[in-house]
């Protein structure tokens, strides 16, 4: 997609650019997809672990969202629906693939490595330290730190979206960050 | 709002790289980092996860249009709407093709997403009994790990 493609319609809310979609509007729908790409790659990749897989992922949850716009009734935002949707492409797929969480930490730490020239070793980055530390938390926790963090949505929109109460999604959160501080800090 | 505790500061951390809290409630939020070395060192936290985030693949928007483009359903009202208009004039000038293209039509399946919208959003997800998220206890931060384990296992029991 263009990358001003977003930029022509700047001002247009979701549920707009989700009617207009749901009556042909290309373009919007293209809006709709720039507009929460990142999110919706961001909750793949957190679930999966893989970035190969996220890519899927987050296809399948935009294709199948996209499809099912008709069936949209807006009792929550489309930004929640559309990460339900996400996190729950990439639950299938990680089911499906035979690439699970084992090998996340080591694709992290691939994923980022930097050498350290003055001592000549290979030193994980700050980058991979974060990627593994986030990945070694259990998937609920993961999420929940990665939608309060990331995304700044309400505990109530991450219990939709990982599937649990707005409680335990809280819980979850400082349960995440408590755990972090210790890999992290 | 004065006075704000560990546990409601350490809520709203990360929400002020968002859309809030504002006014009043952000003041306070900032007044107790001034105070308490804990919460800064979680709001130092939150800024080296802030740092590393996640980008989207450059190439995964067009991925995704053309995927959709590939399967899309003709649901949308210009191809429905000429679907019918040549049904109608089927109708009106070959009566029995009418019939035999009914036969043949496939069924119209409505796309399957992996989900359905929540119904009942605010029912559903946030239950008024629910202490956790009203603030009213316990206070999360003097928490153990186990004690919080423990915790999730009785809300998800």
């Amino acid at each position: 997609m263009p990358p001003d493609t977003a930029a022509a319609l700047p001002a247009v809310d979701d549920a707009l650019l989700v009617a207009r979609a749901r009556a042909g509007e290309r373009q919007a729908l293209a809006v709709l997809v720039s507009r929460h790409l990142d999110e919706v790659y961001d909750v793949a990749l957190r679930v999966l672990g893989d970035e190969e897989l996220a890519r899927d992922a987050a296809q399948d949850a935009f294709v199948n969202a996209l499809r099912a716009l008709h069936r949209f009734r807006g009792e929550a935002s489309f930004r929640t629906w559309l990460l339900r949707i996400a996190v729950n492409a990439a639950r299938t797929l990680a089911r499906r693939s035979i690439r699970r969480r084992e090998v996340v930490l080591d694709a992290a730490a691939n994923m980022t490595a930097e050498t350290d020239l003055a001592a000549g070793i290979v030193l994980p980055s700050q980058a991979a330290r974060v990627a593994a530390a986030l990945a070694s938390l259990p998937e609920k926790q993961r999420l929940a730190v990665t939608l309060r963090v990331y995304q700044g949505l309400a505990y109530e929109e991450i219990g939709v979206i990982a599937g649990c109460s707005a409680g335990a999604a809280r819980v979850n959160y400082h349960l995440g960050i408590k755990r972090l501080r210790e890999l992290l800090t | 709002m004065s006075g704000m505790d560990c546990d409601a500061a350490r809520d709203l951390l990360p929400l002020l790289a968002h859309d809030g809290p504002t006014g009043p409630e952000r003041a306070a939020v900032e007044a107790h980092l001034r105070t308490c070395a804990e919460c800064r060192a979680e709001a130092d936290l939150l800024g080296l996860l802030r740092r590393h985030a996640v980008k989207a693949p450059p190439d995964l928007a067009a991925r995704v249009l053309s995927a959709y483009g590939a399967r899309a359903r003709p649901w949308r009202p210009a191809a429905r709407h000429y679907a019918l208009a040549a049904a109608t004039a089927g109708v009106l000038l070959l009566g029995s093709l009418v019939l035999r293209e009914n036969a043949l039509r496939p069924p119209v399946t409505a796309p399957d997403a992996d989900v359905e919208p929540p119904a009942g959003l605010l029912q559903a997800y946030w239950p008024e009994d629910d202490a956790l998220v009203a603030g009213i206890a316990p206070s999360l931060h003097e928490l153990s790990v186990d004690e919080l384990e423990l915790l999730l296992a009785e809300l998800d029991s």
